[in-house]
């Protein structure tokens, strides 16, 4: 689906400000496939995730999409159909005067009657957690910062592009909406679509992702399920990262000495492997 | 310090209603609530960003309202705006964070040595001689917080200002206002979506729809599992995971919010009882 | 897209000589520089000037391809003053392409024009590419510090100055921003002839006027939030201070200037 071949990217080459920011990165990501972007802040995600849909283009190596290289003209001109891209700012991708007007964006591009761009820009409006009513006649501008968020979401899921590339989509959202998110990119992923996602929750990326990918410096660091790439804490914490509560909480459980399976990422699992410790026969010990 | 607030702040929207409440000197206040409940409207009442419609603001007894407080105000209170975006005045880094200093009018030298120790608390070393608008997402943030960190404000207003940072630098940027806070005696008001942000604050107050509609100590704004969870937010996760045990019938006592508030507790519970020993 | 990032008035931090030089300094030989571009007409002005360019492009430590991007912008305008020279200057013929003729007169004048202007881009870029738009406010107060006594509101002005000069960074950022927004989500901007291309930034327009004055409104919110207030007294981290490079510099200049002004007038 997406091929990223020996990327390196410097911004601004041949100045005084020239940046690696990128190093001989290569990546493949499967159609149908759920992958969490990590690294520390500067660790070159957001510049990675650029190259996807061609806002960028390699300073070396290639990216190819669907097989075809985003080098090419014609192919970054036809990409916005194929790769949705989620800014990391909300205020990087707003414009439009109303809410509704910002959702229709992507629609009116493809070309799509007006009934079949309100029902879209209404459906993407409730997957973000919007009422339609309420919000698309406010201006963009006048929300709070994790409504913008949520309309710049709904923006890039309106007009339904098979691989969604989100920049941090759920930064400043409250746990309900966050959660809700989540859910619906699962649901998403289950519909066919791939996606693509950087986040620095990582109780979140543990819980949803195929495949965690954590960049370090410019280079990938590690990658693989997240029980893989969780199962290494020192390693994680060496490059800004951690693992997810439920996992450290077991991590210091077994270091206190009591026997249990370190190999925990959520709350769920925590949960039940707490409970049988205690084995339902036993009375509950009183403090 | 004390506010006191009765305010509703237009935009034919009503953002906030009847608001009362005071901040005390010396103390960690976070302040929760779903998006669009008000927070960054109310933190931009505490420095005079934004003016109440009914009702008053004061800081140290100043009237927010009187235009003639409000630079005075300003100097005390600092704030760190949710996007970083906005804050950048300077085309340097080290610039930018010497901007505050020089308008307080301090010599050059000690506005130098507050760059660099707010470079540093900051962590933004490295990246001192950069033009700001070129960094990361989380370099701005750093650097917003360096900003106001250099103006060494009696009271520092923080809105979301961990919501792009990593988790190494969350941890660093709590740590450090944690002990600007305990050491220094700065006041922090933090807005936050991290439940596990609140859990260190000293109070915790709840918006909802424009409303406080919760107020307390951590301890008791997170005994209220289902009112919080109504208004979309959440329990930390180790006192969700404390509270899913309790419900199980485990004898795990309220009050259970940090990480290590539940090895402690499950390590002598499960240890001192035998279980898990079979 | 290249060089994207640097564009126009943009400062770019550095440690090279020209970065080091006092503000004041640069703003002097600078103006001085171009009254000189301006005042010369004999080949020998143009050479010596040309020199003093080289040399304080080299102490900047500016990359050839960084002075390609300064240039890039201006391309149209400098082709355009070319061609209109060449073709409408009366004189000797040198060419004839149908009705139109290349003369000698035209070749010399579009010459010039083209070269005074190339250094005028030049001169005026260095400054803001070598000093930070605060280190010009510091510079400009200084300058103007007689008419702040006068009773003119110079520093105020000044600040005025600096802002709007940052603000064409912004604004094309903005600009920019905008574009990939828009094209991320399937605007066309690339397709179709001239006419096309330009109907096709009409709705950029809009958004960028607003965009441009919500961005203002931030600053000053940004400002004011870090205690600014118009009229008082702001220190300096960096103090203002001349030394010997500042004498030989503007000594260089001064000279040079003086030379240009010599050739014109007996040369
Ligand atoms: N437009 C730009 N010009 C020059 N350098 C840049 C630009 N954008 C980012 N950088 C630099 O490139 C590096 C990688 O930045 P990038 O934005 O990809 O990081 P990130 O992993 O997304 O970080 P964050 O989590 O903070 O958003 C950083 O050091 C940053 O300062
Ligand atoms: N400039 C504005 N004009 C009009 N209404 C606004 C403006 N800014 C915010 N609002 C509205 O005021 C309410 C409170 O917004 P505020 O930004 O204070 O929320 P918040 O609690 O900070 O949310 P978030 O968690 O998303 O940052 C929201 O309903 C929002 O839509
Ligand atoms: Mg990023
Ligand atoms: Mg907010």
């Amino acid at each position: 689906m997406i091929l990223v071949e020996h990327l390196t990217h410097i911004y601004a080459p041949g100045t005084p400000l020239a940046l690696t920011s990128l190093e001989d990165v290569s990546l493949r990501i499967e159609e149908g496939e759920f992958v969490v972007l990590a690294g520390a802040t500067g660790s070159g995600k957001t510049t990675l995730v650029q190259h996807f849909n061609g806002l960028l283009l390699p300073t070396a190596g290639r990216v190819l999409v669907d097989g075809r290289d985003t080098r090419d003209k014609r192919v970054r001109r036809d990409l916005w159909r194929t790769v949705g891209l989620l800014f990391q700012n909300p205020e990087q991708q707003l414009f439009e005067e109303n809410v509704f007007a910002e959702v229709a964006f992507g629609c009116r591009n493809l070309g799509l009657d007006e009934g079949t761009i309100e029902i879209r820009v209404r459906r993407a409006l409730e997957m973000v957690g919007l009422e339609p009513v309420r919000f698309g006649t406010l201006s963009p501008f006048a929300l709070s910062r994790g409504q913008q968020r949520r309309v710049a979401l709904a923006g890039v899921l309106a007009y339904r592009p098979r691989v969604l590339v989100l920049d941090e989509p759920t930064s400043g959202l409250d746990p309900a909406a966050r959660e809700q998110i989540w859910q619906m990119l699962k649901g998403m992923q289950q519909h066919g679509h791939t996606v693509v996602v950087i986040t620095h929750h990582m109780e979140d990326a543990a819980r949803y992702a195929d495949r965690v990918v954590v960049l370090h410096r410019g280079k990938i660091y590690r990658q693989g399920t997240p029980r893989q790439v969780f199962g290494d804490p020192e390693g994680l914490r060496a490059v800004g990262l951690d693992v997810p509560m439920p996992g450290e909480l077991m991590y210091r459980l077994r270091q206190r000495g009591l026997p249990v399976n370190t190999g925990i990422l959520t709350l769920d699992e925590a949960e039940a492997e707490l409970k049988k410790l205690a084995p339902s026969g036993k009375a509950c010990p009183v403090m | 310090m004390s506010h006191i607030y009765h305010l509703g702040q237009p935009g034919e929207r009503i953002a906030l209603q009847d608001i009362s409440g005071d901040i005390r000197q010396g103390e960690l206040l976070a302040i929760i609530g779903p998006n669009g409940s008000g927070k960054s409207t109310l933190a931009r009442h505490f420095n005079a960003v934004l003016l109440p419609t009914r009702g008053t603001v004061t800081v140290n007894g100043l009237s927010t309202a009187d235009p003639a407080n409000r630079w005075e105000i300003r100097c005390r209170v600092g704030m760190v705006l949710q996007n970083p975006d906005n804050q950048l005045v300077a085309a340097v880094v080290e610039e930018d964070v010497a901007f505050g200093p020089e308008n307080l009018g301090l010599p050059p030298e000690e506005v130098r040595r507050r760059v660099d120790r707010a470079l540093a608390l900051a962590g933004l070393g490295e990246q001192r001689l950069r033009p700001p608008h070129l960094l990361s997402g989380g370099q701005k943030q750093r650097l917003a917080i360096a900003g106001a960190l250099a103006m060494k404000p009696s009271c520092l207003v923080l809105d979301e200002p961990t919501a792009m940072l990593d988790p190494a630098g969350r941890r660093e940027v709590i740590q450090t206002l944690l002990s600007l806070n305990r050491e220094e005696g700065l006041t922090i008001v933090l807005v936050t979506h991290f439940m596990e942000e609140a859990v260190l604050a000293d109070r915790v107050w709840v918006l909802s729809g424009g409303r406080l509609v919760l107020e307390g100590t951590p301890a008791q704004v997170f005994s209220h599992r289902e009112a919080l969870q109504k208004i979309g937010l959440a329990l930390p996760g180790p006192a969700e995971l404390a509270w899913r045990l309790r419900a199980a019938g485990w004898p795990v006592p309220a009050g259970i919010l940090t990480l290590n508030d539940l090895v402690a507790c499950l390590a002598d519970l499960l240890s001192e009882t035998g279980w898990g020993q079979q | 897209m290249m060089l994207s990032g640097i564009t126009l008035g943009q400062y770019i931090p550095g440690r090279s000589f020209v970065h080091r030089l006092d503000p004041r300094t640069k703003i002097l030989a600078s103006a001085v520089m171009i009254m000189a571009v301006l005042v010369c007409n004999k080949p020998a002005g143009y050479v010596f000037l040309t020199l003093g360019t080289l040399l304080a492009l080299g102490f900047a430590g500016t990359s050839p391809r960084l002075l390609v991007g300064i240039l890039r912008p201006f391309w149209v305008i400098l082709t355009l003053t070319l061609v209109l020279q060449l073709f409408f200057t009366p004189g000797q013929v040198l060419l004839a392409l149908g009705p139109l003729h290349v003369t000698r007169e035209g070749l010399v004048l579009g010459g010039q024009i083209l070269w005074r202007l190339i250094l005028l881009i030049v001169f005026s870029s260095l400054l803001t590419l070598t000093t930070s738009p605060l280190m010009l406010t510091a510079a400009l107060e200084s300058l103007l510090k007689p008419l702040q006594r006068a009773g003119v509101p110079a520093f105020d002005l000044a600040m005025m100055m600096t802002i709007a000069l940052r603000f064409v960074p912004t604004l094309l950022e903005e600009a920019q921003q905008i574009i990939k927004a828009q094209q991320s989500r399937g605007a066309v901007f690339t397709r179709g002839g001239l006419l096309q291309r330009v109907r096709g930034l009409v709705p950029l327009l809009v958004p960028l006027f607003a965009g441009a004055f919500r961005r203002a409104e931030e600053l000053a919110t940004a400002m004011e939030i870090r205690c600014y207030r118009v009229g008082a007294n702001r220190t300096r981290m960096h103090q203002l201070r001349y030394d010997w490079r500042d004498y030989a510099v503007l000594a260089g200049t001064g000279t040079l200037f003086l030379a240009t002004l010599a050739l014109r007038w007996w040369g």
